[in-house]
């Protein structure tokens, strides 16, 4: 009380500060609850205002997941000679085996994966062991800046269009010739992926304007869009008849014993 | 409810921990809304979700952390955005944990990225240990949640809370200099008197009659 006294002391008008206990009382308790009552008011404008904001926020991003996890692509898209459905990958052979192989052409792993296994399965189509199936991806594009596994993937489709052995040999050659990651900088030009396919045999106006119009851009975003259905969690992910291939363990292997599995 | 406690060194400490946060979640939003179809396999790499439900999440996390770091930062509903931060950190400490313990091999995504990863390049510990530590800056703030430069404190004494608490210390208006002064006072009027003014009306009983 002396700190209240000291400050009633100081007070410029001269006159007590308070005039009877009672009345002061009153007044301050009245001008306590005026200003509760208004910043009561206050608050619970503000909370209301921040309740419709998240209410917005939330519909906003809920609508987005969702129309994102049921997009799959356009609904009717063109199709390489090798791809059977709509947003399915290119099948190759026809063997007992199925061998369904998720890349990215930009993906270092999938380069390295191609380098351990790519003629090995090759031979095996080849001899009719397995059939084997490449959806090609194009996730990495986001992360590194560029178009090119959009392209590529693109350009694999026109190649389907040649034959299997063009298109599997277009898609080593992509491989063989993958730079380095350099983010914000395309892996490869329009003119390198028509030169890869020359490379291979693959000629003419068709497949140039194939690769330069980007002919089966739709496809390639149905591809895109049909990997989170699979639950594919990276590349390169393999399946040997319906089962994850585990990336650690050898793949030859795996891919006898299912032969074996299946002469029983 | 209770009156919230707050002192000076704890408003700062508090913004510190409110902005910071805001930094944490801004930046692995944004790192993750630029690749979303690498946010979406970096949640399926967990192998908790449903695939399907695993999709949505990924798609919707990267924006949803955008919005809680914008309203940390502005500091709009301090308490609940630190109760809505501290409940998504301490569910990427559990499935952090639970993929380590599982033996997944998979990177966190937590700031883009993610998704599986060659054997024995999985690095979890550091990784829960940083996520627990934005736990803990969470729950500081939950409990703290008074801070400077905040849309919940700019003249709105008490906005912003949602109900959770009924109203600001006056501590905090005090050692702001923004205490009310009783009609007929002048400068000299010190917060002092004013906690005084304040502590007789809570204390005096209302004389009979």
């Amino acid at each position: 009380m002396t700190e209240r006294a000291k400050g009633q002391e100081k007070g410029p008008s001269g006159k007590p500060a308070r005039q009877g206990k009672r009345g002061a009382r009153d007044r301050l308790a009245a001008e306590r609850a005026q200003q509760a009552k208004a910043d009561r008011r206050k608050r619970q404008t503000s909370n209301i205002v921040i309740a419709v904001a998240v209410g917005v926020v939330a519909v906003l991003i809920i609508g987005y997941a969702w129309r994102a996890s049921n997009d799959e692509g356009p609904t009717d898209a063109a199709l390489p000679a090798l791809v059977q459905e709509q947003g399915g990958g290119v099948v190759f052979g026809d063997g007992t085996v199925d061998v369904a192989l998720w890349e990215d052409f930009q993906c270092t792993f999938c380069k390295e994966f191609e380098q351990d296994y790519g003629t090995a399965l090759e031979k095996r189509v080849d001899e009719g062991e397995i059939t084997l199936t490449i959806h090609p991806l194009s996730f990495l594009d986001s992360k590194l800046g560029n178009n090119s596994s959009v392209e590529a993937a693109n350009a694999f489709g026109c190649a389907a269009d040649e034959g299997s052995q063009q298109a599997l040999d277009f898609h080593l050659t992509v491989y063989k010739n993958q730079p380095a990651e350099v983010p914000g900088q395309p892996a490869w030009s329009t003119d390198d992926l028509v030169g890869w396919g020359n490379d291979v045999g693959i000629e003419g106006d068709d497949w140039t304007t194939c690769v330069t119009d980007q002919t089966y851009a739709g496809w390639v975003e149905q591809v895109a869009a049909s990997q989170s259905g699979a639950g594919i969690t990276g590349t390169p992910t393999v399946f040997v008849d319906g089962e994850k291939f585990d990336p650690a363990g050898d793949l030859n292997a795996a891919i006898d014993k299912a032969l074996k599995a299946q002469q029983q | 409810m209770a009156r919230f406690r707050s002192s000076a060194p704890q408003l700062w400490i508090s913004t510190v921990l409110r902005i910071g946060l805001a930094g944490v979640l801004l930046w692995s939003g944004g790192a993750k809304v630029a690749e979303p179809r690498q946010a979406v396999m970096a949640v399926q790499a967990y192998e908790i979700l449903p695939t399907s439900v695993g999709e949505f999440v990924g798609y919707a996390l990267p924006l949803f952390e955008l919005a809680l770091g914008v309203a940390l930062l502005l500091g709009i509903a301090t308490r609940v955005s630190a109760i809505v931060a501290g409940a998504l950190m301490t569910a990427f400490v559990v499935g952090v944990a639970s993929a380590w313990a599982r033996g997944l091999s998979i990177d966190c995504g937590c700031f883009g990225g993610g998704g599986a990863v060659p054997e024995g390049e999985a690095n979890y510990l550091p990784v829960l240990l940083r996520d627990l530590s934005f736990a803990a800056m969470a729950a500081w703030l939950v409990v703290f949640p008074a801070t400077r430069w905040a849309w919940d404190r700019s003249g709105r004494a008490g906005t912003g809370d949602l109900g959770l608490y009924d109203e600001w210390d006056d501590d905090a208006e005090l050692a702001k200099g923004q205490h009310r002064r009783p009609p007929g006072e002048d400068a000299a009027y010190s917060r002092e008197d004013e906690r005084a003014r304040l502590a007789a009306i809570d204390d005096e009983q209302e004389p009979q009659p």
